[in-house]
């Protein structure tokens, strides 16, 4: 069982879309952790916040263009996450990684808490910075006795 | 029932127009405000200033699940998350969107969204048309152009008319369905000849349609 896990770790495949300031921070760890990553920006400049080290593939193009994700090989990843400012480029991103090219998981970033619902009704686990950053504050302010 | 109208320029003011000359209740979404101000002066249509990717703009029309929609943003992603909201929340299931990348007809249609529509492919189409010999009454590429239905009327230059259909070659992805000779419908057997003035009906792969043509209707 242990070995299992560990053989699967090694050749864990990951596909990020989207290099702004997440996105970047978790391709370079993921890398570094010897995970194969791809990772997506339409824009070529955004490679640059990339760590040193970074020894996945990168592509320049707009993930919601078919072609991108072919070319990354998506049908082949573990792991989707879709992670760019725009809502509606995560979940088109998103829905096309599981039910067009079958990804087992996939995630999404998620601005705009409203639009969490329709994320959930098709099944991609949601990650919020709205909420996570709330959550942080009102736990701190819950700290101090102000809530 | 009524029209619902997401986004769009040209296209989302003729609809309207049409839609209201025809009697049709037609409400209209559209982030851009001059358009929607334009758009509220001359027809009798309800319109909502605002982003119809935000539910909060979708809960403003009270959806019946008889409705119509017909999404129309220049952007794929945007018209994506409309239609899902809409099917998912509010249980519409005639949704007509646009396809701006022509890739996305199969995409949105994998997605749950069948009734896609795309300029490009239906403009490919018209010039295919166009560039077909005159025989060719009809072409209807099926399934997203895996097939293609052929209609053509066999001249009497055909290197074909008076040949049994045995004897004529054919591409192999293709069949003769029906022959109407007159005003009889034949179904076509080896034995068959053909005759001048015979309209053929064919399936074939579209790769192999110009083939066919040749085969039928000559060069």
């Amino acid at each position: 069982m242990k070995k299992n896990t560990k053989k699967r770790t090694e050749g864990l495949y990951i596909v990020i879309v989207g290099c702004g300031r997440i996105g970047s921070i978790i391709a370079s760890r993921a890398s570094s952790a010897g995970t194969n990553v791809v990772i997506l920006d339409k824009d070529d400049n955004a490679f640059e916040a990339l760590a040193s080290d970074f020894t996945g593939f990168t592509i320049t193009g707009d993930a919601t263009e078919l072609e991108y994700l072919k070319e990354a090989k998506t049908d082949r990843a573990n792991i989707l996450l879709a992670l760019t400012a725009e809502d509606n480029t995560n979940f088109m991103v998103a829905t096309v990684a599981k039910y067009y090219f079958g990804v087992n998981k996939v995630v999404a970033r998620v601005n705009e808490p409203e639009n969490e619902e329709i994320f959930k009704e098709f099944g991609v686990t949601i990650i919020s910075p709205t909420m996570l950053m709330v959550e942080q504050i009102k736990s701190f302010l819950s700290s101090e006795g102000a809530l | 029932m009524k029209i619902v109208i997401i986004g769009g320029q040209r296209i989302a003011y003729h609809l309207t127009r049409s839609m209201i000359s025809k009697g049709y209740r037609v409400y209209v979404v559209n982030k851009n405000a001059s358009f929607c101000e334009e758009l509220a002066k001359r027809f009798s249509a309800v319109v909502i200033h605002g982003d119809g990717s935000k539910k909060k703009v979708l809960d403003q029309i009270e959806f019946m699940k008889n409705d119509i929609v017909v999404v129309l943003t220049n952007r794929d992603k945007d018209n994506l998350i409309i239609s899902q909201m809409i099917r998912r929340y509010y249980g519409v299931e005639r949704v007509v969107t646009l396809a701006n990348d022509p890739d996305n007809i199969e995409i949105f249609d994998r997605l749950g969204i069948h009734v896609a529509v795309s300029p490009t492919i239906l403009l490919a189409q018209t010039i295919q048309n166009l560039l077909f010999v005159d025989e060719m009454l009809q072409f209807f590429p099926m399934e997203e152009g895996k097939l293609a239905f052929l209609r053509l009327e066999i001249p009497p230059t055909s290197p074909s008319a008076g040949k049994k259909l045995k004897e004529i070659v054919l591409p192999e992805d293709s069949v003769i369905g029906g022959i109407i000779r007159g005003n009889d419908f034949l179904i076509p057997r080896g034995d068959t000849s053909l005759q001048p003035q015979d309209r053929v009906f064919v399936i074939c792969d579209p790769k192999v349609q110009t083939r066919v043509v040749e085969a039928l209707v000559g060069a």
